[in-house]
């Protein structure tokens, strides 16, 4: 039972993770209708930058992730501003299709500037921890868990509250009746992306944390941030969350348990397999209803 | 002229076939091996353009397809030894049908969903590429069966001596897959403008609209998946037959990534798009090792990087200043060249006049 | 292809509602057309006419009520069932595939029509060739009745609206339909295309066989070739009659404001 929990607890702090990047997809399709498939590569961008700046540069810690942070979300507006803003009005391919370029070229471009080998994170929590009933609670993991609660709450008073969340809601909704009313779209889609560079950063951060480290494969972990979108539906940032903490449960219960016939590494791929179980049966997600057509 | 006007294809694309017909004859060996790698690509990219670029259809998951062709190669011509003339239509046709088998998850799905769930199918192959130890060798690889048509075979060594010319183990894979690539152009051209073809660009352009024309939306999918999955399967067979020996680890996210490339940098939605895409996204890897600032060694930007970089800003250039792909930058040049003062083009029927009376002159 | 004429209505509609959430597009329609007859349904801005049509064409099922085809369930019809049941339309904002020609837009409309696969089309057998000239050669007669057989080749997003417009009529006739639904054909035309289009819808009724239903805003062309009209307000039914009853219409004048019905254009 105390492996179970134990277990329980990691998949809930990896989940809390998935939530985060899943929150970074919905932010920015909520405003614009697209996918953003180099959020894995703003993850690595970042953990590697937060590296090279706080065992390197001997920047602290925390000022090396806010860093960080301003460095993403100066590319994730520039990328906006100078690519995906010309492309409004084109398919849903268009956009998949020029994210994926920006993300192996981003991805690629950190291989060749910090080369092949893992790199020191330089946080302070290393591999710290609290014991309690036979479970260790890893700091980085119980920090992970509170950041991410902090950072939904902190998106409910945006969306609630801010001007631009209620331009943000408008934008998803009906694009061009937004622009007609007067919405700065360009200005909603630019703060989204702010946004989504931000949270890549902090999952980013917390990945790359004990027992892992900044990687090349960081930026896969956005590639099963997927399943936790498909599950909580794109557009609604709590089905992110209950979509991501699942998938995290999912995948660590699966490592924890799942049988030799299954082959190595299955854990990998549960998250896939739940998801085109549960497309098979609701195919617009737990939460998405299907959308209406108009012609 | 009117002999010209009577072939079955247009003289640009006649001289391109005759250039690749003697290439074998000027190249030297690494120039050869690349020009194979590039038209047993070409072939998949047809395919994945029958998908994604006729039907609309974003599939992530072309990879997954190509390593079925691939195995199923491994298994009938390694494994039990029978022909090429069986191995590779049957690499196509298990492909093919793993596509119609997948199909009917991916029929409910649009768009992004489809592009995910595509993504998940190449995830769960490879997962069960690295476990099927028996057919794949597992993550250390297997080797893979070279051509064989009767007694005689395309493995390194070998080569053919037609007239006076000889053709080697590369100059033979060249061929057979020069000759296969023309066929399934041939083959998708037809499709495009017949009924199916218009069906699959109905279904791309307005889903609904073409259901209320009777186009039956499900079946169009399936089929544009089959074919897609045809062309992968005999891609992935050649691949490796040529290769010799492959990994589970090749048939990976950037493989399908390098197919969207081949077919969006080429020109997505045309006929012969996805073979210059190949050419362009094929031949990076093997170009870059030439460059002065490129090593392999670790000391400077590598190959891989390079080559990985300049796809992903070719994609985002030509999405954002030629949608239409290298393919598009013929009409446009001729168009500038044509009328340079003419910044705008009159709509309608005004615009056909002047093709008319430009085809007219032309006479 | 003369086909059986059924004596009951080919088209009836009982209690027929339609809402999306809390819009209700339309509520206890109720209408019977008659093999032949030209009908039409008119109505301001958002009265639920184009819905209708979609009900017809089965992009939406209705919330409640009937609507038969030829005394047979509809709803039981999916969308692509009905260009082989006989019933074509034409979209209010267009249907048609930008990208292809003319020419090919309307050989969609021949779909149902042609059997040729994958295989055989791919393989470019002599079948589907010949099956590709046969109807090549019967989209181009829809096209030349709109008058647009000389632009056959070129790319329908090229083309003016107006002319957009009888590519999609075009289409709509080569699917070589009994029941036809035209959702305003003349909107965004010029004056001499509106009388053109006019004489066209009039002269594929007169022909025969052919049962029309008309949406449109153009007050001038509906009383000038509809048989019987059917006026909703806001989603409701408010009179069905011949023309000459529908002007005199009480119920109508009011729901127009009194005005008289040209300005209901606006
Ligand atoms: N798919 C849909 N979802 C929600 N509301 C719709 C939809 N389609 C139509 N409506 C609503 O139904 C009403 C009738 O619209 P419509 O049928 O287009 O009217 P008309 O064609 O008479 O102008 C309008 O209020 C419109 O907003
Ligand atoms: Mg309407």
């Amino acid at each position: 039972m105390t492996e179970f929990f134990q277990l329980l607890f990691s998949g809930v702090a990896l989940g809390a993770v998935y939530s985060l990047i899943a929150l970074g997809f919905t932010v920015i399709y909520r405003a614009s209708r697209v996918i953003n498939f180099s959020q894995g590569a703003f993850i690595l961008v970042s953990a590697y930058v937060i590296s090279w700046l706080a065992t390197d540069k001997g920047v602290p810690f925390f000022l090396a992730v806010a860093l960080s942070i301003v460095f993403a979300v100066a590319v994730g507006v520039a990328f906006q501003l100078l690519v995906l803003r010309h492309l409004v009005g084109r398919s849903a391919f268009v956009a998949v299709m020029v994210t994926i370029g920006a993300s192996i070229a981003m991805t690629a471009a950190v291989s060749a500037i910090f080369g092949p080998d893992q790199k020191l994170l330089g946080d302070p929590w290393g591999s710290s921890a609290v014991h309690a009933a036979g479970i260790t609670f890893t700091w980085v993991k119980l920090w992970s868990i509170i950041v991410v609660a902090a950072v939904l709450y902190a998106l409910y008073l945006f969306d609630r509250h801010s001007r631009y969340g209620l331009a943000m809601r408008a934008t998803a909704s009906d694009h061009i009746a937004a622009l007609a009313a007067g919405v700065p779209v360009g200005r909603v889609h630019a703060i989204a992306w702010g946004m989504a560079a931000t949270l890549g950063t902090i999952a980013g951060m917390f990945l790359a944390g004990f027992p892992n480290s900044p990687n090349l494969g960081l930026g896969d972990a956005s590639f099963r941030a997927f399943p936790a979108i498909i599950l909580g539906g794109l557009e609604s940032p709590k089905g992110a969350v209950v979509g991501g903490v699942s998938i995290g449960v999912v995948e660590i219960l699966t490592s924890g348990y799942s049988p030799g016939w299954a082959g190595t590494n299955f854990s990998a791929v549960a998250p896939y397999i739940v998801m085109i179980a549960v497309l098979l049966a609701k195919p617009y997600g737990l939460f998405g209803s299907v959308p209406a057509e108009r012609i | 002229m009117a002999a010209l006007a009577r072939l079955p294809v247009r003289p640009g694309v006649l001289a391109a076939i005759v250039v690749a017909l003697v290439l074998p004859f000027g190249a030297d060996s690494a120039q050869l091996s690349t020009c194979v790698f590039i038209v047993i690509a070409a072939i998949g990219a047809v395919g994945l353009n029958v998908l994604t670029g006729y039907t609309g259809q974003i599939s992530l998951g072309h990879a997954f397809f190509l390593a079925i062709g691939a195995y199923t190669a491994a298994v009938l011509g390694g494994d039990h030894g029978i022909s090429a003339l069986i191995w590779i239509p049957a690499s196509g046709l298990t492909a093919a049908a793993c596509g119609l088998l997948v199909g009917p998850t991916a029929l409910r799905l649009r768009g992004l969903y489809l592009a995910i769930v595509t993504l998940g199918l190449l995830f769960i192959g490879q997962h069960l590429f690295f476990n099927l130890d028996g057919i794949t060798g597992g993550p250390q690889g297997r080797a893979f069966p070279a051509v064989q048509l009767g007694s005689f075979d395309f493995s390194p060594g070998q080569q053919l001596t037609i007239g006076g010319a000889v053709i080697d183990h590369d100059g033979l894979y060249y061929y057979l897959a020069l000759i296969i690539l023309l066929a399934s152009l041939l083959f998708v051209r037809n499709l495009v403008a017949s009924r199916p073809g218009r069906a699959m660009q109905a279904v791309r352009e307005r889903e609904l609209a073409g259901a209320v024309l009777g186009v039956d939306v499900a079946r169009t999918k399936l089929m544009a998946f089959g074919v897609s999955s045809f062309f992968a399967g005999v891609s992935g067979a050649l691949f490796v037959s040529y290769l010799s020996f492959a990994q589970p680890s090749q048939w990976d996210l950037l493989l399908s990534i390098q197919y969207l490339a081949a077919i969006t940098v080429g020109g997505i939605g045309t006929l012969y798009g996805p073979v210059l895409g190949s050419i362009v996204v094929f031949a990076i890897p093997d170009l870059a090792k030439s460059l002065p600032f490129i090593s392999d060694d670790g000391t400077g930007l590598s190959p891989g990087n390079f080559s990985s970089i300049l796809y992903g800003v070719l994609i985002i250039i030509f999405f954002v200043v030629e949608p239409r792909g290298v393919a598009g930058l013929g009409p446009r040049l001729s168009a500038w060249l044509r009328r340079p003062g003419a910044a705008t083009t009159p709509m309608g029927r005004v615009a056909v006049q002047s093709i008319d009376q430009e085809e007219a002159g032309s006479r | 292809m003369a086909r059986p004429r059924p004596t009951g209505p080919i088209l009836e509609a009982r209690d027929l509602t339609l809402r999306f959430g809390e819009v209700t597009a339309f509520q206890d329609v109720a209408f019977a057309v008659m093999p032949g007859e030209l009908f039409a349904v008119i109505g301001p801005n958002g009265a639920g006419k184009t819905s209708l049509f979609n009900v017809l064409s089965r992009v939406y099922t209705p919330t409640s009520g009937q609507i038969a085809l030829d005394g047979r369930d509809l709803t039981a019809l999916r969308p692509r069932d009905l260009a082989g049941a006989g019933v074509a339309r034409t979209f209010q904002n267009l249907g048609l595939f930008g990208p292809l020609s003319v020419l090919d837009n309307v050989l969609v409309g021949r779909h149902h029509l042609m059997r040729a696969g994958a295989l055989r089309a791919g393989f470019g057998l002599r079948s589907a060739r010949a099956e590709e000239r046969e109807h090549t050669a019967a989209a181009m007669a829809a096209l030349e009745r709109t008058g647009m057989a000389d632009v056959a080749g070129v790319a329908v997003e090229n083309l003016a609206y107006g002319d957009r417009k009888r590519v999609e009529i075009a289409r709509a006739l080569a699917m070589h339909p009994r029941l036809l639904l035209l959702d305003e054909p003349v909107a965004g035309m010029s004056a001499d295309e509106r009388v053109e289009i006019t004489e066209l819808v009039r002269a594929l009724h007169a022909d025969g066989d052919l049962t029309i239903l008309l949406v449109e805003h153009d007050m001038g062309m509906v009383m000038r070739v509809a048989q019987r009209i059917l006026v909703l307000d806001f989603g409701r039914p408010i009179a069905v009659g011949s023309p000459a009853e529908i002007q005199a219409d009480e119920a109508v004048i009011r729901a127009y404001l009194g005005a008289a019905p040209e300005a209901a254009t606006a």
